[in-house]
């Protein structure tokens, strides 16, 4: 597998038992210059971003091959996941199905992906088809209900943590691209 | 088995006995947990201490888990977690929903 300079690229195997060990893997790639408390909080952060990327590889991706690729930018870190499994379909909040390729009709819209009292996840799809992944900022001491709580964090978790967080289906190779953007 | 448990006078221990707590042990935890509060345990004291690895889908079992516990009139407390996977459950706002403590000894007081 071809690797540019600044780049890493891992494909990852579709094994849940081979989870930390492939997490860890791209993890210890990461050049970092910062200072020792910046830098853990930067590994950190890679290391949900990565944890919930693989997560889904192997939840969506079937046997369709899963690569994982970081490239080292000025002040941050775009991490890459590419597979041609099924594209991204989604439930949104008021039951409608979302799904890719996109019909024309959904781009330039917003959906509401998840909204309950703790956490609110929208999807912001612009004039190309590029789905961005954003969160609203509630109130701190909202009172919740549990039985209303979601029990899928894994775009939450992806999103609270990046700068931006995008999904792109590539119609003419069939490709699934999710980009995370983490700036530091 | 995902979990240990060990029931004691007031309150029912449990351990995660995985390193990681992924995709791949979620469905089997919240199983066991669920037959652990079909038994009839109370105040279920979670340890984390073996946990180095938590994922989205673990902690949708572990959100499931609660709400049936919670239904069924038990509770679940949350001990010994690691920095990192306590910062992740305050980044996705469940340290509002969990009761979280350092140590089993101090959800036993609160009890």
């Amino acid at each position: 597998m071809k690797e540019g300079p600044g780049q890493k690229k891992i494909t990852i195997q579709a094994d849940p038992q081979l989870f930390g060990r492939q997490v860890d893997e791209l993890l210890s790639s990461i050049p970092l210059e910062l200072s020792g408390e910046e830098t853990a909080s930067v590994l950190q952060k890679c290391k949900w971003i990565l944890i919930e990327l693989i997560t889904n590889g192997y939840k969506h991706s079937g046997d369709a091959d899963t690569t994982i690729s970081m490239e080292f930018v000025t002040n941050g870190l775009e991490i890459i996941k590419e597979d041609c499994g099924c594209p991204l379909q989604l439930v949104l909040h008021d039951g409608e199905s979302l799904h890719w390729p996109l019909h024309p009709r959904d781009h330039n819209r917003n959906a509401c992906i998840l909204k309950e009292e703790l956490n609110e996840l929208y999807l912001n799809i612009n004039q190309d088809g590029v789905a961005s992944f954003t969160m609203a900022a509630l109130p701190e001491n909202e009172p919740y209900n549990l039985d209303n709580l979601n029990e899928h964090f894994g775009f939450i978790i992806i999103t609270r943590l990046c700068h931006s967080f995008t999904y792109v289906f590539e119609a003419s190779t069939g490709k699934n691209i999710f980009k995370a953007v983490l700036s530091y | 088995m995902i979990i240990k448990v060990k029931q004691q006078e007031k309150y029912t221990s449990v351990i995660i006995a995985e390193r990681e707590a992924s995709l791949k042990n979620a469905e089997a935890f919240k199983t066991e947990m669920m037959q652990l509060v079909d038994t009839g345990a109370t105040n279920m004291i979670l340890n984390f201490s073996q946990v180095t690895y938590v994922d989205s889908s673990f902690l949708g079992s572990l959100v499931a888990s609660l709400k049936y516990a919670i239904s069924k009139g038990s509770d679940i407390y949350l001990v010994e977690l690691q920095k990192d996977i306590y910062d992740l459950l305050h980044l996705i706002r469940m340290n509002k929903v969990f009761k979280i403590f350092d140590s089993e000894e101090q959800a036993v007081a609160s009890l």
